[in-house]
């Protein structure tokens, strides 16, 4: 399969202390790859090297087909980005940053920069200098910004910074309109699962400078995540019952009497009447699907704060 | 290039840069006269006036400007790497080492017209006031082609120098050092301890041209391999 972007054992070292180890992405044409990791897992290291911005200490970035070298200035026409928190030019207004990142680009489509401003609902600040605008309309102007020329590629490193949750919202859905007919390739970083999981076709976890894992949504549906949990009195009793008398190796003990079965051939009924059968007491029996969070922390080794 | 230099004057507000410099300018000629004034009374009025005038115009422009470089500097270039602007020029389709000299470009051409300007209009304005301020002003000879050609190269020279300051700022990462950097360099090259200066010392000048050339490589070397920090 050819990929629009893809990494292989991307590392960066900086003054001995290793930011990232090995990092594989393979990025789909036309696909949200949502980049999610912990703050200072290693994402905003990862995308300043696919920008060049960062030299790799090991390993390479292939864009659209060809091997990234630092001379690879071309390349650039065809990607719109946001890294870290995007900057500007204060005293200029809205539109003419956006005129000014045209001039640069080389980029004279008529209209390009109204059209961008009014996707990000900023045309009423349009002649407003930035130094006035609001953490939420800098970041949406940043985000005009990187689609303003129609890039292929869109690398967005944490896009929804500063946004309220309707500005969020917005921002979802102008990403997948981009992707959907503009045929725009997005990868957009977060620590923010929802955000994430909303709007990716495929997820990279990120974990301490290492790629935990690159799955598609799909995949994560159709993997067991959905599972029975039973909660007994008598956890050694139950896990007997599952074991011995049904047969069942896919589950697991959690402390506090719970078992969680992974097995999706075995019904409620079925475990009800097993476990009372062989005098086994339930307390509660129910069918529950683990969440990408419960997935992600899982993969990380991190547990919930209220766990 | 030209295009890449008017962008950079563009986004620099270079309109509040050209009126410092025409306030610098009048600052500048109102001291030259406060301090021309001063001996009005005195019988060696002409011959301090000619003497003064000769070296305090091109001196006090220098010094003024010098500075006034350095506070461009530190804004253009050493500015762009700290407030991160640096980052979205870097991921434009262009040379890196483009975008730094279409800036160092931009502020030598703004530090050398503005010397030139500043110097023209104070020695035109002082000669056209000398019936009330009681100067002479034999030593501005307007009319003389070796005075303009002095007062070009030697705004040529001075802007050139100027660019000392950008290495230190950029290694300091700090304007506020680049700024500092070239207030150490006005001392050195205008400055003087009793009798001894090393203004209009040709030879000293021409070790600060090349050390200026050798600033702005050094600070051009290795930009599209480094990381941009």
């Amino acid at each position: 399969m050819s990929y629009i972007l893809q990494t292989s054992r991307l590392t960066k070292t900086i003054g001995g202390k290793e930011l990232v180890r090995d990092v594989d992405i393979h990025v789909k044409k036309g696909e949200i790859y949502g980049f999610l990791g912990p703050n200072g897992a290693g994402k905003t290291t990862v995308m300043k090297m696919i920008l060049n911005l960062w030299k790799p200490t090991m390993g390479t970035v292939e864009l659209f087909g060809k091997p990234l070298t630092p001379q690879s200035y071309e390349v650039m026409r065809r990607i719109g980005s946001i890294i870290e928190f995007p900057t500007f030019y204060e005293h200029m207004t809205g539109y003419e940053n956006l005129r000014m990142h045209c001039e640069y680009m080389g980029y004279y489509q008529h209209g390009s920069v109204e059209k961008a401003l009014e996707e990000l609902d900023l045309t009423a600040a349009a002649q407003t200098p930035v130094k006035n605008y609001s953490l939420g309309m800098k970041e949406r102007l940043g985000i005009a910004r990187a689609i303003l020329c129609r890039p292929e590629l869109l690398i967005l490193d944490e896009p929804t910074n500063g946004l309220d949750p309707a500005g969020m919202k917005q921002i979802r859905e102008l990403l997948r309109i981009l992707c959907a007919e503009h045929g725009m390739t997005v990868v957009v970083s977060s620590h923010i699962l929802p955000e994430i999981e909303s709007i990716a076709d495929t997820i990279g976890i990120i974990h301490k400078g290492r790629m935990k894992k690159e799955i598609g949504l799909k995949e994560i549906e159709e993997m067991n995540l959905a599972y029975i949990e039973l909660g007994v009195q008598n956890t050694e009793r139950a896990a007997y019952v599952l074991a011995d008398k049904m047969g069942l190796t896919n589950f697991k003990v959690i402390d506090g009497g719970i078992i969680r079965i992974y097995d999706n051939r075995v019904t409620t009924e079925e475990l009800a009447k097993a476990l009372a059968l062989n005098e086994t007491a339930v307390t509660s029996l129910g069918r529950k699907a683990e969440t990408l969070e419960d997935y992600f922390l899982k993969l990380t080794g991190e547990v919930k704060a209220d766990a | 290039m030209l295009k890449l230099i008017k962008l950079e004057w563009k986004k620099n507000n270079i309109w509040k840069y050209i009126r410092n410099a025409v306030v610098t300018t009048a600052v500048l000629l109102i001291l030259l006269l406060m301090a021309a004034g001063e001996l009005e009374t005195e019988a060696t009025v002409q011959s301090y006036g000619k003497t003064m005038l000769d070296v305090s115009v091109g001196m006090f422009v220098h010094v003024a400007y010098i500075v006034f470089t350095g506070v461009m500097i530190a804004a253009f270039i050493v500015g762009a790497y700290e407030k991160k602007t640096i980052h979205l020029m870097f991921c434009y389709p262009m040379k890196r080492s483009r975008i730094i000299l279409s800036k160092v470009c931009a502020v030598w051409i703004f530090g050398f017209v503005a010397m030139t300007v500043s110097k023209a209009a104070i020695s035109l304005i002082l000669i056209l006031t000398k019936s009330f301020t009681g100067i002479t002003a034999a030593g501005l000879a307007v009319g003389e082609p070796a005075f303009w050609l002095e007062a070009v190269l030697s705004s040529a020279a001075m802007a050139s120098i100027s660019f000392i300051a950008l290495p230190v700022g950029l290694k300091m990462k700090s304007s506020k050092a680049a700024i500092v950097a070239s207030v150490i360099i006005v001392c050195f090259t205008q400055g003087g301890i009793g009798s001894a200066t090393l203004a209009n010392n040709m030879t000293f000048y021409a070790i600060l041209f090349v050390a200026a050339i050798v600033s702005v490589y050094l600070s051009v070397r290795r930009v599209e391999t480094r990381d941009v920090m």
